[in-house]
């Protein structure tokens, strides 16, 4: 029997509660029924003390430490971990459909496929749900997974490759197969709340090191973190549909406060008059609010999805009966 | 910003982005976000997503960008790279490493 290793790089404990529901309840049995042993791994990148074995039963825990120092050394380190293949699932993705990712596996009956890319970035292999062949990838030699930066005497325009894509390149060159599912087809399956995490983390390293208000300035004028804001408030709907708990609180308990509130975030949007960027943030809180609500449904409740645009109400009461058909 | 005789200092509670800062900068508490170091003194405040061209890193935090040809003295690395492009994760840092030297 072919062993699967289902693993993550978390660093808060509230998303990994949602992510940790999905793949215990319909992730890893799916992989069971395909006729796999299934095992999670956790990887507390920080905050260790928030992940009880009480509120994750049934996962390992790996810490960080030396040669696994951060999320970007942790896709390296679990190539450690003794199994046939790995299920790379980042903490802010989710699947709709897990017998639909155990399908890719037949991919792996042609000895050359290294991973099949079930999320891919632009259309190209990305990690946020990867499934690989271990032993192809230990081949590379150390590190193979570590992200870098090309040319970087021309910062800020050199070339900058995320963890796993210089893997990807030596893997192609070395005749083996690194397969992505297309967007139209990986956007039906799955839901991918990007750079959610991140935000929280940048959040926390900022106020950490300027001042507790230093985020907020940087917030406020870095148009990059309004859609994972948006992502987070969507999140915590669902959490607290769920838990009853508030997600995202900063040090003093209020919701979001570690991320951005509502009402910061339409304090940013306000100020946009760009009818082009407003234009793209609508699709892309519409995706997020379409992905929100199908995961909703999928835990059978009902949860409030508040309005970031002025005139955006009609379009959420759309989303939501779209959603339930 | 303070502009004194010799030094500008950039203050706690400031916010700088895609700035370029020479060898009479000294950071005492400010954010700089995609900015460029070169030469100065930070001593405390975050370097975010920058490009650490050469100056003296004493405190504060460093996170995601690059620390070329610049003298560590102290401070807290988030990950970020080094003048090759490679990636020293959270806790390491180039000054650490014996490829980079960045003295």
């Amino acid at each position: 029997m072919q062993h699967l290793v289902i693993a993550s790089p978390h660093r808060y404990a509230d998303l990994a509660r949602l992510w940790h529901r999905w793949v215990m309840r319909d992730v890893a049995p799916a992989f069971r029924r395909a006729g796999l042993q299934a095992d999670v791994t956790i990887f507390r990148d920080a905050n260790s003390e928030q992940f009880t074995p009480e509120l994750f039963p049934g996962v390992a825990f790996l810490d960080n430490g030396a040669g696994m120092r951060d999320h970007n050394d942790f896709y390296d380190a679990a190539l450690g971990i003794d199994c046939d293949l790995l299920f790379f699932l980042d903490s802010d993705t989710f699947l709709f459909d897990a017998d639909w990712a155990c399908r890719h596996l037949e991919a792996f009956a042609d000895p050359e496929v290294a991973s099949v890319s079930l999320v891919s970035r632009k259309g190209r292999p990305a990690m946020f749900a990867l499934l690989c062949r271990r032993a192809a990838y230990r081949e590379l030699g150390p590190r193979p997974f570590r992200c870098r930066y090309e040319f970087p005497k021309d910062w800020p325009n050199g070339v900058s490759l995320e963890n796993g894509d210089a893997a990807t390149r030596e893997l192609i060159k070395r005749g083996k197969k690194v397969l992505a599912v297309g967007l139209e087809e990986s956007a039906q399956y799955t839901a991918n709340f990007r750079s959610s995490t991140a935000l929280r983390a940048t959040r926390e390293i900022i106020d950490a090191a300027a001042g507790d208000g230093a985020f907020d300035r940087c917030f406020r004028r870095h148009r990059a973190y309004t859609v994972p804001a948006h992502d987070n408030i969507l999140l915590g709907c669902l959490y607290e549909a769920l838990y009853g708990e508030s997600f995202a609180p900063d040090r003093e308990g209020k919701p979001l406060g570690g991320s951005a509130t509502l009402e910061d975030l339409q304090r940013v949007v306000a100020a946009i008059s760009d009818p082009d960027e407003i234009a793209r943030l609508r699709e892309r809180f519409r995706r997020s609010r379409q992905a929100i609500l199908r995961m909703a449904t999928r835990e059978g409740v009902a949860i409030p999805i508040p309005a970031v645009f002025f005139d955006e109400e009609a379009e959420v009461r759309e989303v939501a009966s779209s959603s339930a058909d | 910003m303070e502009n004194g005789q010799n030094a500008i200092v950039l203050a706690w509670g400031e916010l700088y982005r895609t700035q370029r800062f020479g060898p009479n900068t000294v950071n005492r508490g400010a954010v700089l976000f995609e900015c460029e170091w070169d030469g100065g003194r930070f001593e405390s405040g975050a370097f975010v997503a920058g490009f650490f061209r050469s100056g003296e890193f004493a405190g504060g935090t460093f996170f995601g960008g690059f620390f070329c040809h610049g003298i560590w003295l102290g401070g807290t690395w988030e990950g970020g790279f080094d003048r090759h492009g490679r990636y020293w994760p959270r806790g390491e840092n180039p000054a650490q490493g014996a490829a980079c030297s960045t003295s």
